[in-house]
């Protein structure tokens, strides 16, 4: 009994947990505004594309590797098909539908992760090395091929300005505003059962866990390294080219600097929510986790009344704090 | 007699003219270093003024800047500039301080410096600002007050708290609401400015952080062009359209559909193409070895009757954009 409770208290989903709660606590304290409904949706908002974003960082971290180009794979997808449909729209007045428009930026994504697995396998590049350089090529490319004008809210197309304005259960607040669940949450949580499923579930999904925990051990029971990571690079790009398009579409501008040093973020997140930063584990729950960890702290601290110059250094210090009760979670769990 | 010296005065004053609007237009190597290139603001600055004037003045130009607001990258980018030799830097400081020692190293190998919002800038030839600061934030100070009744509390945002120019237009706003508006305070304590660093998604989440830690706000004001449209989305979804009095600086086609349906109440603007040309001329008029004084007309919009002091160059115009007349501006 003892020890179940144990092994409850220290699995890094509860911690997790508990560390949102404690947060949620501290906030709400020094000020009550933080518990309202309109924040608290404001805050699933917020969170649902660094979500997507993160559960294909996880994948990659799970297989070993630290994917330095997924904010990238993400904007060039998700700017490569707002300007082409912008334009089609513009000039011949083609409106694309959602699903296609969503499409279009997964296949992109798709398609750039396999260049990343290509590094990876035919190379034999480690991945962070890969991902930084192919980061930077795939940032370059899209610079000096398709564009770097920013896409204003006039020319965007129409049906990602309607996804930004869609809210789910809605009801009105006092002064006659609409509120809800914004439609990007539902995408959130979609990708996240996806992804739950695949590597829980699926043969290709326990390989991945497979090769990062011993990549030798790996092949020996058959599973084969190139293909493998085929599917985790591809898997992540597509991913990273939905949350890209979500990410856009949320604030009605297609700017192709806006993901720019938020892959950080994004990574601490995966890793406070306890992935294994050398590979091998990780889960979806805990990521999310994560994601709604690190961003209740960077969302609240001008609300909790933390004056703008400090709120970086108030950001880290909690951050930190967060890894640090994680990482001597681990440390028990072991020596037991 | 006196007729005829009369017409030669005339002939001679009017051919001097247009020697001097012609003295404005030299054949130079003119290299352009934006804070951040891309966005729309400086892909204005060089397309619609910088190329424009090359191509009036049969110069040759290009462009060089980090992807985001970067000091230490700016700097490499001047470096860059002087190793190729250009004629003149025309550059616009993410921070003055940093980019300063290596504008001096340029100047050494004289190349001609001009500024835009770096008016701190020591080796510089001049520094081009649109207008003056404080009557740009009084301006802005007194938008919002009419907009807000003359009283309660403003937010302040600032892209980025290095700015020159954000932060003085910011602390100008204070100051005209410190003296002309006894019941409007700034809503955050300390009247500190938010960063919300010329960044749209970052400015979208501060936004709506903003809005929801001083819900009794009733005007707003963002200096950064890249986050006035995302600060418009907040205040729109947060159903604050009609309560918020929203100046903003910005360009009127990015911002166009938050103009109209209200969502930005006023646009304070000016075509940065237009400032850029002011850079080229004024940099034209150092290379003729000519002197500019407070009164000279530069021959571009803003800059037709220009101030002077020490080595800032001031315009005197900019536009009040707002859901009548979005219609006539296209840039």
């Amino acid at each position: 009994m003892k020890t179940n409770v144990r092994r409850i208290a220290l699995k890094s989903e509860v911690l997790s947990l508990l560390l949102i709660v404690l947060l949620c606590i501290a906030f709400s304290i020094a000020n009550p505004a933080f518990f309202h409904i309109i924040n608290i949706l404001d805050l699933l908002k917020v969170c649902s594309y660094p979500t997507i974003f993160a559960c294909g960082v996880m994948i990659v971290l799970i297989s070993g590797g630290l994917d330095m180009s997924f904010m990238w794979i993400g904007m060039f997808s998700a700017y490569s098909t707002s300007k082409m449909l912008s334009l089609l729209q513009v000039g011949q007045g083609i409106v694309m539908p959602l699903p296609v428009i969503f499409a279009i930026s997964t296949c992109i994504g798709a398609l750039l992760g396999s260049f990343n697995a290509l590094l990876v396998s035919k190379f034999r590049l480690p991945v962070f090395i890969a991902t930084l350089s192919s980061a930077n090529i795939f940032m370059g490319v899209m610079f000096q091929f398709i564009g770097s004008e920013y896409i204003f809210p006039a020319q965007m197309p129409v049906r990602m300005i309607e996804f930004s304005k869609t809210l789910l259960f809605t009801t009105q607040s006092a002064d006659g505003t609409p509120v809800g669940l914004h439609a990007s949450v539902l995408v959130a949580a979609g990708v996240c059962l996806v992804v739950h499923f695949i590597m829980r579930y699926t043969l290709v999904g326990r390989s991945v866990y497979c090769i990062g925990g011993d990549e030798a051990a790996a092949e020996r029971v058959g599973f084969s390294r190139t293909r493998t990571r085929l599917f985790i690079f591809m898997l992540a790009g597509a991913i990273a080219g939905l949350a890209g398009i979500v990410g856009v579409s949320n604030i009605q501008v297609a700017n192709p600097y806006d993901f720019q040093n938020r892959e950080l973020t994004v990574t601490a997140a995966v890793v406070i929510g306890g992935t294994r930063i050398t590979g091998g584990s990780g889960s979806v729950i805990g990521v999310v986790l994560g994601v709604i960890l690190t961003n209740i702290i960077s969302q609240n601290l001008v609300l909790i009344g933390v004056q703008p110059e400090y709120s970086k250094f108030v950001f880290g210090i909690l951050v930190l704090f967060a890894a640090t009760v994680q990482g001597l979670q681990t440390k028990l769990r072991n020596r037991k | 007699m006196k007729k005829i010296l009369a017409i030669i005065l005339v002939l001679s004053v009017l051919l001097f003219n247009v020697a001097m609007a012609e003295d404005l237009l030299q054949e130079m190597d003119i290299a352009f270093l934006p804070k951040s290139v891309g966005g729309a603001w400086f892909t204005r600055m060089y397309e619609g003024g910088i190329e424009v004037y090359a191509a009036e003045s049969g110069s040759t130009s290009f462009q060089s800047g980090p992807s985001a607001g970067d000091a230490a990258a700016q700097n490499r980018c001047v470096q860059d500039a002087v190793a190729g030799g250009v004629e003149v830097i025309a550059v616009c400081p993410f921070s003055p301080e940093q980019i300063d020692a290596d504008l001096g190293k340029a100047r050494e190998d004289g190349i001609i410096v001009i500024s835009n919002e770096g008016s701190t800038l020591v080796n510089i030839d001049y520094d081009i600002e649109a207008f003056k600061n404080a009557d740009f934030g009084a301006m802005a100070a007194d938008k919002m007050a009419q907009g807000m009744g003359e009283e309660g509390e403003i937010i302040v945002f600032v892209g980025s708290l290095a700015s020159t120019a954000h932060v003085g237009w910011a602390q100008a706003i204070v100051d005209r609401m410190t003296e002309a508006y006894p019941n409007i305070a700034v809503a955050n304590e300390g009247g500190v400015f938010i960063e919300t660093g010329n960044n749209a998604a970052n400015s979208y989440e501060k936004a709506k952080e903003a809005l929801k830690a001083y819900p009794n706000a009733k005007a707003c004001f963002c200096p950064s062009s890249t986050d006035t449209p995302s600060i418009a989305l907040a205040i729109q979804e947060a159903g604050l359209t009609n309560q918020i009095t929203y100046v903003a600086v910005g360009l009127p086609n990015a911002t166009r559909t938050y103009i109209e349906d209200g969502s930005i109440d006023v646009l304070m603007s000016w075509d940065p193409g237009e400032v850029a040309q002011a850079m080229c001329r004024a940099a034209a008029a150092v290379k003729t070895g000519r002197e500019l004084k407070t009164g000279d007309d530069l021959g571009v919009f803003g800059f037709n009757s220009i101030i002077v002091e020490d080595k800032v160059i001031t315009g005197t115009e900019w536009r009040m954009i707002t859901a009548e007349n979005v219609g006539e501006y296209n840039y």
